[in-house]
């Protein structure tokens, strides 16, 4: 906690700048030798006036303008910002002019208002032109992918008003952003300050000044040369001071997360060579505390195609980035390692990327997009594997964006291809393929007869190409079809009905997602709607939540809570777990002392101890945040919990106590209304509704 | 029709910067009169000058024989010494041209590649150094820079004049430390400008997927890094015209380097509104035109990579 000292530190900068003249040994203009001499600690001027003296008073005057014209252009811009990421016209307002204005020179715009204004009014005058929509543009892109984030989201449901949510939510969470940028407005309005006194229109002579005195000492610097160094020097140590200083604070105000210490990784147990390519018990955490993979093993053998499949979000892909030697920015391998033929390969080292490059091809998800839209079809894959795939002959001249969806998957197959490697990636290879595209793709990958690995979420199809499939589930490797299923939970009494959907459409940009959505939710009840990804589900949560226009009737008696999936967005970064928990409560009409002691309680009941309500969420587990997020949705006793797959990122113990929570809250009559791709939570729900082509239906049990 | 609108509209914005300028430097409540006057002048006196300048007349009829003027290429004559402004202008225009294209291509040359570095992997001490650095005033740079290079070290000159008939390209020496002075700031700004593009390409599939089948890292950043930079690269260079243009005033001032930097200063101090409107013209032309150009360079990779 030296957030203090830097505020004191910047203060005292200030008032030493600013009350410099107290400490002067001489008068500022008083002559104590002749021009130019080494009178003085620093000599003197062109007058045989004292430097120091005149470098102590000297700073006051620039300091006093440039620092309230940078504040205000930042604090006007930082308003702006904020409200274009709430106002759709305010935003369009704000990346119009922005763009515009940054083609402005400032010292041409200062200059000109200086024909008629004084020095400092023309500096503000500048600065609130120039700098506000600059710092309103660069508010509003740290805020704006923010605004869907859960904790915001959570805000809007629970009935925060606009400002509460700008000013208690967002400006927080940006805060580091905004003093960093207030460290360059005041720093572009020192140099523009600087750039007019020079010119000689700021304080007339004899008032002392840095700017001025760099200016009418450079004749005689080679005389005295401290006379231009040392208000040089003062100038330069005032921006890095005040830029360095607020971007400090910045970065103080906003806790990141505090990376645990691990025990270096024991070497693994040695076992014999089995397999072309191994995983032998990676554990793998995506941040410190959350766990992607616990212990994965995975062998692949010579000519072996082995299917993973599992929900989404199971870490399908980080899985083979693993086989390709590497995990993703910010994850972490704990221990474990990669074998190539029985020879380890080191995570995310150089020979590692030498390796795969000459041994492993990869397809991955999505691959017209990792078509670089600059460089033409022939630079990327040979002309004879192009035409073995069936692309037409002139393929070669294209660039990426004249070839349609199955061909840029094919180019890309191509070039995984090109080198016939021996372990070959396949990262959804059917998704969005016709049938034709689907049949080649199949042929090539069955009759290379060499190691395949395909992650897939079309199990039928990855029976019918595949030696053998597996599950990817909480993060470790199960043979497909062994998975466990959890108890039902006890039978519950249904109450009144707090929520129905009658005749429920949503669209989004204009397409519809599901239509004909038809449903009653009874207290005490658990309904999950599970369906494909990007079907909607999560739209028609939130339009159910009132933050997504909705088509047809909704109708909810009582009040409505939403628990998001993510558990690094659902909870602010900045607000402790006990505020977070607390914040709903005080908004009820709690006082702040009844609303902690409630909160600790919320946390205790998702089983988290007192000791977490001072924490922040860079200090928790993902498990622990997805609690604290659960607890503060409760809070309130809300009537109808909206629940958008809060269980997906979980492991599976945290997944299990989520899941009693709320069935212990069920039975005191909250009704759940859970959105998941998950087959186990689904098997806990009293009905099942399933998206399938669009639209909503009731699964009859089987 | 899309080349002739856009074309319009940089007009239009020219017309609305020029009629701007000359509302404010003609709103003054002590005009060139009372400064060409004298200390002790007498409000007739005043008032008879005020007449010779044409100065009575009202603001627009005075914009409109400007603006008509200025269509011809004439810019009016100086207000301090009747010269005619638009060949002086020239003049200064072509001598700062020797300051301002060095530091230009100085600024995106060596800027260009330290942003790849830095965009690579984000890091905020750089960054604030870079910021550091890119606001340090320009008359701060020449002081130190004169003190270490002419008087400490004796290498260059500490005043930059140019013989009487000749350009700076005489004497090259006395560019390097205006160009040095300007440089500087102008290379941290467009590294800080040009990061966040990096860092933007960098994370698009097409590289991090490239870097996943192991392909080095230097071929990654010229073969596909690069050519994406292209159209930020073009936009800074339009806005790093501009700036350097009117950079060039103090340093011009400092180094008494007879540019057109210095006779903005010196225009600003004596209110000589014709130079001033002549200047702020010239300068909007230059930033329009090299928005434009941008504009159309920015057009060809996107026009590569399928955009409309």
């Amino acid at each position: 906690m030296r957030t203090w000292l830097l505020v004191m530190g910047l203060l005292t900068v200030s008032a030493v700048v600013l009350c410099g003249a107290w400490f002067a040994p001489h008068d500022v203009t008083e002559v104590v030798g002749v021009p130019w001499s080494a009178e003085g600690l620093l000599g003197t001027d062109v007058l045989g006036r004292d430097v120091l003296s005149r470098l102590l008073a000297g700073g006051a005057g620039l300091l006093a303008v440039a620092v309230p014209a940078g504040l205000a252009a930042s604090l006007l811009g930082t308003v702006a910002g904020l409200a274009a990421t709430w106002t759709p016209w305010v935003e369009r307002l704000v990346l119009r002019t922005s763009a515009g204005m940054l083609a402005v020179p400032g010292l041409l715009v200062v200059l000109t208002c200086a024909v008629a204004l004084p020095a400092w009014a023309a500096v503000l005058a500048g600065m609130v032109l120039l700098g506000t929509p600059l710092s309103a543009r660069v508010v509003h892109a740290a805020a704006t992918p923010l605004r869907r984030a859960g904790f915001v989201l959570a805000a809007v449901v629970r009935g925060e008003r606009p400002r509460a949510v700008l000013m208690r939510e967002l400006l927080p969470v940006v805060g580091a952003t905004v003093l960093s940028d207030a460290g360059l407005r005041v720093v572009a309005a020192v140099q523009l300050t600087v750039a007019v006194h020079a010119l000689g229109l700021g304080p007339q002579p004899p008032a002392p000044d840095w700017a001025v005195m760099i200016r009418e000492n450079l004749p005689g610097v080679a005389l005295n040369p401290w006379s231009v160094l040392a208000p040089a020097a003062a100038v330069a140590a005032l921006t890095a001071a005040l830029l360095l200083g607020l971007d400090l604070l910045g970065t103080r105000i906003v806790p990141r997360t505090v990376p645990r210490r691990h025990a270096p990784p024991p070497p693994g147990p040695s076992r014999p060579v089995t397999g072309v390519v191994e995983l032998r018990g990676v554990t793998v955490e995506s941040e410190p505390g959350v766990p992607l993979f616990a212990g994965l093993d995975l062998t692949v053998a010579e000519g072996e195609i082995v299917g993973v499949v599992g929900p989404s979000g199971a870490g399908k892909t980080s899985l083979l980035r693993l086989l390709l030697g590497d995990v993703r920015p910010g994850a972490r391998v704990v221990t474990g390692q990669l074998l190539w033929h029985g020879e380890p390969v080191v995570f995310g080292s150089r020979v590692a990327r030498r390796w795969r490059r000459a041994h492993v091809g990869l397809l991955p998800q999505d691959p017209a997009a990792t078509l670089d839209p600059l460089r033409r079809v022939g630079a990327v894959a040979p002309a004879d594997v192009l035409a073995r795939l069936g692309l037409p002959s002139d393929v070669g001249r294209r660039h990426p964006h004249a070839l349609s969806g199955g061909q840029a998957q094919r180019v890309v197959l191509a070039r995984a291809l090109a080198a016939d490697p021996e372990l070959l990636l396949l990262d959804e290879p059917t998704s969005g393929l016709d049938a034709a595209t689907r049949r080649l793709v199949t042929e090539e990958i069955t009759a290379r007869r060499r190691s395949t690995v395909i992650v897939t979420h079309d199990l039928r199809w990855a029976r019918s190409v595949c030696d053998r499939v597996v599950e990817l589930r909480h993060g470790a490797l199960v043979p497909v079809g062994e998975t466990p299923t959890r108890p039902r939970a006890a039978v519950v009494e249904f109450g009144a009905p707090v929520l129905r959907l009658e005749d429920v459409a949503v669209a989004r940009r204009g397409r519809e997602l599901v239509r004909g959505v038809d449903l009653e939710l009874r207290r005490g009840e658990l309904l999950v709607l599970v369906g494909p990804s990007g079907a909607g589900k999560s739209t028609l949560l939130h339009a159910v939540a009132g933050l997504h226009p909705v088509i047809g009737r909704v109708e909810a008696r009582g009040t409505v809570a939403l628990l998001g999936q993510d558990p690094v967005a659902e909870l602010n970064p900045v607000h402790s777990l006990g505020s977070a928990v607390a914040r709903p409560l005080r908004l009820a009409g709690l006082r702040r002392r009844e609303a902690r002691d409630r909160a600790v309680e919320l946390l205790a009941e998702v089983g988290l101890g007192p000791e977490f309500a001072d924490r922040r969420p860079g200090e928790c587990s993902g498990g622990q945040r997805q609690r604290a997020a659960l607890a503060r949705a409760l809070a309130s006793d809300p009537d109808v919990l909206l629940a958008d797959e809060p269980t997906s990122a979980l492991d599976a113990t945290t997944a299990d106590a989520v899941l009693e929570v709320l069935d212990r809250r069920r039975a005191a009559g909250l009704a759940v209304f859970f959105v998941t791709h998950d087959e186990d939570v689904a098997a806990r729900a009293d009905r099942v509704f399933e998206v399938v082509d669009g639209r909503c239906a009731e699964r009859v049990s089987t | 029709m899309a080349a002739a609108l856009t074309v319009g509209r940089a007009a239009l914005t020219l017309f609305l910067v020029c009629l701007l300028v000359f509302l404010i430097t003609t709103a003054l409540p002590g005009d060139a009169a009372v400064i060409a006057a004298g200390q002790h002048a007498t409000p007739e006196r005043i008032a008879e000058l005020r007449a010779a300048l044409g100065l009575d007349q009202p603001v627009w009829t005075r914009f409109a024989g400007w603006l008509s003027g200025a269509v011809r290429g004439d810019l009016g004559v100086s207000l301090v010494d009747g010269r005619p402004v638009a060949p002086l202008l020239w003049s200064r225009f072509t001598a700062t041209l020797f300051i301002a294209v060095p530091v230009w291509v100085l600024a995106l040359g060596v800027g260009t590649p330290v942003a790849m570095l830095l965009g690579w992997r984000a890091d905020r001490a750089s960054s604030a150094l870079l910021a550091a650095i890119a606001g340090l005033p320009e008359v701060v740079l020449a002081g130190g820079l004169v003190v270490v290079f002419a008087t400490w070290l004796g290498w260059l000159p500490a005043v930059s004049l140019v013989p009487a008939g000749g350009t700076a390209a005489d004497r090259p020496e006395v560019l390097v430390l205006p160009v040095l002075a300007l440089a500087l700031p102008a290379t941290a700004w467009i590294a800080r400008l040009l990061r966040g593009p990096v860092s933007d390409v960098v994370g698009r599939p097409f590289v991090t997927d490239a870097l996943l089948r192991g392909v080095p890292v230097p071929t990654v950043a010229v073969r596909h890094v690069l050519p994406h930079l292209v159209p930020p690269l073009a936009q800074a260079g339009a806005v790093l015209a501009g700036g350097v243009l009117t950079a060039t005033t103090v340093v011009e001032a400092v180094f008494a380097y007879p540019g057109m930097g210095q006779l903005l200063a010196t225009a600003v101090g004596t209110r000589d509104s014709p130079v001033l409107q002549g200047l702020a013209a010239l300068v909007a032309v230059v930033v329009l035109i090299a928005v434009l150009a941008a504009d159309a360079v920015a057009a060809v990779p996107a026009g590569r990579a399928g955009a409309r």
